[in-house]
C-alpha cells in the first residue's frame, strides 16, 4: 500500500527547532503542506482531542470531554488537568483504533499519548505531551489551550 | 419544506454521504487520507453536509413535482412546488380567512364607554380582536360615525351595544356561535357580560396539501352539469365551502321524484344533489311577527309564523324563540311543531316537486312554526293579534344560491332537472368522562371540545363515525396514564318529513331507519358547545 497523506493543520509537530505557541489551521508558511506517518497520526489525534464530544451533530460520539472541562473552568490545577487528559486520551485513542485499517503502517497507528507536564499562565493552560506510535517513534508536542479561569 | 438549516439534516444520511463521498474522492485521489483529520474533518465533512442538504432538497423537489410523489408524502412535500404542480390542474391553495361577527356588551347601566381598537376578547381559548374603536352612545342623536354604537335597553335592568369582532388568526376553529360568552382583556365596570348574538362567519383554514390532492380529480373535470365528477367539480369551483356532496340520480332508491311514472320504470333526467355546505349550519336571528292562533287562557297563547324561502332558505330548524328585544333572556318559548310548504318565489324554473318531503331542506321550502307563549303581554290580545319575536334559525349555507345557479337558463341542463338539497342533518351531542391520573394537570377542556367537533365536522356524507374516532382526538390532550369512559353519542336526526329521531350510541353511529334518510343523504354536525366533558364524574 502506498502511503496516504493529509493536510497539515497544526503547525507545531515537535520536530521544528522553534515551537509556535499558536494553534491554528493552515498556519502561515505551511498552508497546503502535506504530512504522513506519525505527523498525520498526531493531526488526527488532535482533531478528535479538540472536538468536544457532541460537537459534531452528525456523529455525537466523536471527540472527548477535555475541551468541555476546559471551557467550563473545571481545570483548576495540574491534578485536574492530568485526570481530564487521561480520560480524554483513552477515549480518543479508542476512536483512532476504531478507524484504523489493516493496511495502515505502524507509524500511523497510535500506541499512547501521555501528558509530560502542564502549566497555567493567565487564561491559558499549556500541555506538554509525548505522542508514541506503534513503530516506537515518539514526538513531543506543546499544546497551549485557552481556558475559563 | 426546503431544508435551509443544516442542523435539521438526518445524521445517518450525513454519515452515508461522508462514506459515499469518501469512496469517490479516494478513488480519484488514492494518496490522500480522508478519514478523521484535517482533510476528513475540515474538508470532507462540511462538503458531505452540504451535499446531503442538496440531495435532500432535490429529493423533496422530486417528490413535490409529481402527483404520485406528493401523495406519497403530502406533509413533507415543498409547498411552493406543490402549488406550482396544482396550478396545472386549475387548483390553488387558499391562505385561509378569519372568522368575524359582532358581540353584544351587556351593561348594568347606560354608561357611555369606548372599546378601543385592538382590545382582545377570548372564548374557547381563542383570541378575537376589536378592529376599530367603538363608542357606546347613550343618546341616539350622538350616533354620527359608523363606529358610534347606540346603547339600547335590553330589559328592565340591563342595557347593551354591539361591537364588531374579528378572529386573531385564520381558521375554522375560531367560529363563535350565538349564546357563547367572551372575556375581555380590559375591565369595564358596568359591563356584565359579552355575548355572541349571531353566529360568526365560518372562517377558513389554510388549504393543506392533502386537501389539494383530494381535489385533483375535481380540478381536472370539466365544470358542467353532466357526469357526477363534473357536477361536483362545478359546485366546488363556485362554492369552495362545500366539503362533501353526493348526487342521487336515476335508479337510486333515495330519489322519489322520478318514481311516479304510470309504468314501473324511472324516466331519468332528475337529480337530487345533497351537499354539506359548511362545517356547521349558520344560526341567524330573524325578527318575525307571529299570529295568535289559539288562546286557552288570558296569559297563554299558541302562536304561529312562517319563514319564507327567501328569509330562511332550506332551514333545518328553529332552535329558539324569544320576545323581540329581550336579547338577555335565557331559554326559549316552547316550540310545538313545524310544517313545510312550497315556496317558488323568485325562481323562473324549478324541479318537479310534489311532497313536503321532497322540498325539505331545499331552496323551495318555507317553514311554518307553531309555539306556545305564556306572558302578561298576552293578556290584552285576542286570536288574530300579532306579537314580534326574535327567531333563531339554523340555516345551511348557500343552498338558495346554488339552486339559482343550477336552475338559471344559462347553466341548467336541458335534459333534466337538478334539485339542490342540504344534507339531512344529524345533530350530535357527545359526552364522556375524563379520568386523569392523580395529581396531573388537567388539559384545556375547550381545546378538547374544539378538536372533537373539528374532527366530526370535517367528515362528509356517508362517512362512518365511531366512538374510537372521538377517543383518539381526546387522548391527544391526555397523559398516557389518563383514561376516558362513559362515552355517549346522542344523535338527533331531523328527517325530511320533519320527524325528529333521537338515538344514543356508544360505539358506532348508525343511520336511522327512515325512508328518507340514508348514509348518502345525511351528515353529522357537532357544535363544540355540544361536547360535554366531566372529570372524574363531576
Amino acid at each position: 500500500m502506498p502511503r496516504t497523506y493529509d493536510l497539515v493543520a497544526f503547525s507545531d509537530d515537535g520536530t521544528a527547532t522553534t515551537q509556535s505557541l499558536d494553534q491554528s489551521f493552515g498556519p502561515f508558511g505551511t498552508s497546503g503542506s502535506l504530512c504522513t506517518g506519525i505527523k498525520k497520526l498526531m493531526q488526527r489525534f488532535l482533531c478528535l482531542f479538540f472536538l468536544p464530544k457532541g460537537g459534531d451533530i452528525y456523529d455525537v460520539d466523536a471527540g472527548c470531554d477535555f475541551m468541555h472541562l476546559a471551557r467550563k473552568g473545571s481545570l483548576k490545577n495540574n491534578f485536574d488537568v492530568a485526570t481530564a487528559f487521561a480520560l480524554s486520551e483513552s477515549d480518543v485513542r479508542q476512536q483512532l483504533k476504531d478507524i484504523e485499517s489493516d493496511d495502515d503502517p505502524a507509524d500511523e497507528r497510535i500506541a499512547r499519548c501521555s501528558l509530560t507536564s502542564s502549566s497555567f499562565s493567565g487564561g491559558a493552560i499549556t500541555l506538554n505531551i509525548a505522542f508514541r506510535s506503534q513503530a516506537g517513534e515518539v514526538v513531543d508536542y506543546v499544546l497551549p489551550i485557552s481556558i475559563e479561569v | 419544506m426546503i431544508i435551509e438549516d443544516l442542523t435539521t439534516l438526518d445524521a445517518t444520511e450525513v454519515q452515508q454521504s461522508i462514506t459515499k463521498l469518501k469512496a469517490m474522492v479516494q478513488e480519484l485521489n488514492p494518496n490522500l487520507d480522508w478519514r478523521v483529520g484535517p482533510l476528513g474533518s475540515a474538508v470532507l465533512q462540511p462538503l458531505a453536509t452540504v451535499y446531503t442538504a442538496i440531495m435532500t432538497n432535490l429529493e423533496l423537489w422530486r417528490q413535490s413535482s409529481t402527483l404520485y410523489g406528493i401523495s406519497q408524502n403530502p406533509t413533507l412535500a415543498d409547498q411552493e412546488t406543490v402549488d406550482a404542480v396544482m396550478s396545472n390542474y386549475l387548483l390553488s391553495r387558499s391562505s385561509g380567512a378569519k372568522s368575524s361577527g359582532y358581540v353584544l356588551f351587556v351593561m348594568s347601566a347606560a354608561t357611555e364607554l369606548v372599546v378601543k381598537s385592538g382590545t382582545t376578547l377570548s372564548a374557547n381559548g381563542k383570541s378575537y380582536v376589536v378592529p376599530a374603536s367603538y363608542s357606546a352612545r347613550a343618546d341616539v342623536n350622538n350616533v354620527l360615525l359608523s363606529t358610534d354604537r347606540p346603547i339600547v335597553q335590553l330589559d328592565s335592568a340591563t342595557y347593551g351595544f354591539f361591537v364588531d369582532l374579528i378572529a386573531a388568526e385564520v381558521g375554522t376553529d375560531y367560529k363563535l356561535t350565538s349564546g357563547q360568552t367572551l372575556t375581555s382583556s380590559v375591565t369595564y365596570p358596568t359591563v356584565l357580560q359579552i355575548v355572541v348574538v349571531d353566529d360568526f362567519t365560518d372562517g377558513e383554514d389554510v388549504t393543506t396539501t392533502q386537501k389539494l390532492l383530494d381535489q385533483v380529480n375535481l380540478g381536472l373535470s370539466a365544470k358542467t352539469l353532466s357526469g357526477n365528477s363534473q357536477m361536483m367539480s362545478l359546485l366546488n369551483s363556485i362554492y369552495p365551502g362545500v366539503s362533501s356532496q353526493t348526487i342521487i340520480g336515476m335508479a337510486d332508491e333515495e330519489l322519489s321524484r322520478d318514481k311516479r311514472s304510470l309504468f314501473p320504470v324511472t324516466p331519468g333526467g332528475m337529480v337530487d344533489w345533497y351537499v354539506r355546505s359548511g362545517l356547521l349550519p349558520d344560526t341567524k336571528v330573524i325578527e318575525k311577527t307571529a299570529v295568535i292562533v289559539e288562546k286557552p287562557s288570558s296569559l297563554e297563547a299558541t302562536l304561529q309564523f312562517t319563514l319564507t324561502a327567501t328569509e330562511a332558505p332550506a332551514a333545518y330548524e328553529v332552535s329558539r324563540i324569544i320576545k323581540a328585544g329581550e336579547l338577555n333572556v335565557q331559554g326559549s318559548k316552547q316550540i310545538t311543531g313545524s310544517t313545510v310548504q312550497f315556496d317558488f318565489a323568485d325562481f323562473d324554473s324549478y324541479p318537479v316537486l310534489s311532497s313536503p318531503e321532497e322540498i325539505a331542506f331545499t331552496a323551495f321550502q318555507s317553514l311554518t312554526v307553531q309555539f306556545e307563549d305564556e306572558a302578561t303581554y298576552l293578556s290584552e290580545l285576542e286570536v288574530g293579534d300579532t306579537v314580534t319575536y326574535s327567531v333563531y334559525v339554523k340555516i345551511p349555507r348557500d343552498i338558495r344560491s346554488m339552486q339559482q345557479y343550477v336552475s338559471s337558463a344559462n347553466n341548467s341542463t336541458s335534459a333534466g332537472d337538478v334539485l339542490i338539497k342540504a344534507a339531512i342533518p344529524v345533530f350530535l351531542k357527545v359526552s364522556f368522562n375524563l379520568l386523569p391520573p392523580a395529581g396531573s394537570i388537567l388539559p384545556d377542556l375547550d381545546n378538547i371540545r374544539l378538536a372533537v367537533a373539528s374532527r366530526i365536522n370535517q367528515l362528509g356524507l356517508g362517512d362512518t363515525i365511531t366512538g374510537s374516532m372521538i377517543l383518539t382526538e381526546v387522548h391527544q390532550f391526555l397523559d398516557d396514564a389518563a383514561g376516558v369512559d362513559r362515552l355517549s353519542m346522542f344523535c338527533r336526526t331531523i328527517s325530511p318529513s320533519r320527524n325528529e329521531i333521537r338515538k344514543v350510541y356508544t360505539d358506532l353511529i348508525e343511520v336511522v331507519e327512515d325512508p328518507y334518510v340514508t348514509a348518502r343523504t345525511s351528515c353529522v354536525y357537532l357544535d363544540p358547545q355540544d361536547v360535554v366533558i366531566t372529570v372524574n364524574g363531576v
